[in-house]
């Protein structure tokens, strides 16, 4: 049994001590996550939340995937309800691609703290699939099967999402540039 | 045979590492031959490289601190809900089914206890009731019929008699089923005495009881006697007498339609 393991059953067991290294451990990670995903205002109280579903639903953690995605799959369930996403990642996957040249604007700027900026924007301006599985991939490092395993997809529906999200940033970070 | 198009709408995820395997080689071959998808490959590039430029944001001060304490709050809460400790709607209807079960209880006792109080006094009058038709009963059978010597021992009892008959309770009618032996050694059972006492009942609850007939039946003027001129009074004891219209201090003692009763 892996030490993720046993800090879960700990936490099913109600031991305080096991939740509280489980906090330490993941906290900045699921903040910065939600930051990412629904803006750094709203992020502590979906961490709270995040850590409340963790502390009551340990029970829904499957033992042969890591605790992150557990975890994350968590903090993006709390996204979802905050933006009226209802989990249907499937549907959510049925997007006609735009070419990214069609609205080709203006090159990102080459100083780094304006291009991030742009960035936030761009990734923002994404429909809350698209933007959740792209944090997972660009920022977390997730690939498609743990993508899927923390949003509960499909990898077909993933792959489509992450190409789709990859997309829009493009159009919508040429947009946000020429402006 | 795929257009430029085609593939330029596959360079994000092509660029991203997400592409379709398949995708991913035919990418690679198109972009080795076609400088303009080429030159919008490394524009995609480009584009996605921003990416890294969006810094982590800064978790707050003490997150993991303030994470723990807000579960601990919102348990607490929990708990303290779960044992009715704090509902916004709970306590005061709480508070007023006490008092309402309060005011039963406090209703019941007051019951009980006016309920006890009347029987006791109603206890004591029936005795009371009881002793003097009793003395009554002791002292016609031990006289015979009532002579005038009889009378002034009559008037020493009249007064507390008076007093206690008028304070004694009205029963119901006679219905004692026990045969009755008159004095003459018939036995008469209650419902033919409805001929024998008639017209009033004075009794008692319980065994003793006093009946007879109204004075106003039995007169000495044969012009106004319905039932002959003797009354039959039925003591306490289950004794009978029979009492004559001329013997007008037991007529006042025992005949509730007599004058100031």
């Amino acid at each position: 049994m892996s030490s993720e393991s046993r800090l879960v059953d700990g936490i099913r067991a109600g031991s305080r001590a096991d939740f509280s290294t489980l906090v330490e451990r993941y906290a900045r990670e699921v903040f910065v996550f939600l930051a990412r995903v629904a803006g750094p205002e709203a992020a502590e109280r979906l961490t709270h939340e995040t850590f409340s579903s963790a502390w009551n639903g340990a029970s829904t953690f499957v033992t042969d995937r890591p605790l992150r995605v557990w975890l994350l799959g968590l903090a993006a369930k709390s996204a979802a309800a905050r933006e009226g996403f209802d989990g249907r990642w499937e549907a959510a996957m049925r997007v006609e691609l735009g070419a990214p040249g069609s609205t080709a604007g203006a090159a990102p700027p080459a100083d780094s703290a304006e291009a991030g900026r742009l960035a936030a924007l761009a990734v923002s301006d994404l429909p809350f699939p698209q933007r959740v599985a792209l944090i997972l991939r660009a920022y977390v490092g997730f690939g498609i099967p743990d993508i899927a395993a923390t949003l509960n997809a499909s990898g077909d529906a993933v792959a489509s999402l992450l190409g789709a999200g990859y997309n829009s940033f493009v159009n919508r970070l040429e947009v946000r540039a020429a402006k | 045979m795929r257009s430029c198009e085609d593939f330029e709408k596959l360079l994000p995820a092509y660029v991203a590492g997400v592409a379709d395997p398949v995708d991913m080689a035919d990418i690679g071959e198109h972009l080795a031959e076609c400088s303009p998808c080429m030159n919008d490959f490394q524009r995609v590039v480009r584009d996605l490289g921003t990416l890294k430029s969006w810094r982590d944001a800064i978790p707050p001060e003490g997150l993991a601190a303030g994470v723990l304490e807000k579960l601990a709050s919102t348990e607490d809460q929990r708990r303290r809900e779960a044992l009715g400790e704090e509902t916004s709607w709970g306590e005061p209807i709480q508070r007023a089914l006490t008092w309402v079960m309060l005011g039963a209880v406090g209703l019941v006792v007051l019951a009980t206890l006016v309920t006890a109080q009347s029987a006791v006094q109603y206890e004591s009058q029936r005795r009371v009731c009881a002793d003097n038709l009793r003395l009554i009963g002791e002292a016609a059978i031990s006289e015979g019929e009532f002579q005038g010597p009889l009378e002034p021992r009559l008037r020493k009892l009249r007064k507390s008699l008076d007093r206690s008959i008028r304070e004694c309770p009205l029963g119901p009618p006679l219905v004692d089923e026990t045969p009755v032996t008159l004095p003459n050694g018939e036995q008469v059972s209650p419902p033919k005495k409805a001929e024998l006492f008639s017209n009033y009942s004075l009794a008692l609850r319980g065994p003793h009881y006093l009946a007879g007939d109204d004075r106003r039946n039995h007169s000495s003027d044969p012009g106004h006697q319905t039932m002959g001129p003797d009354a039959n009074i039925l003591l306490s004891d289950g004794s009978v007498i029979s009492v004559t219209p001329a013997q007008s201090v037991l007529w006042e003692l025992l005949d509730p339609y007599s004058p100031g009763r």
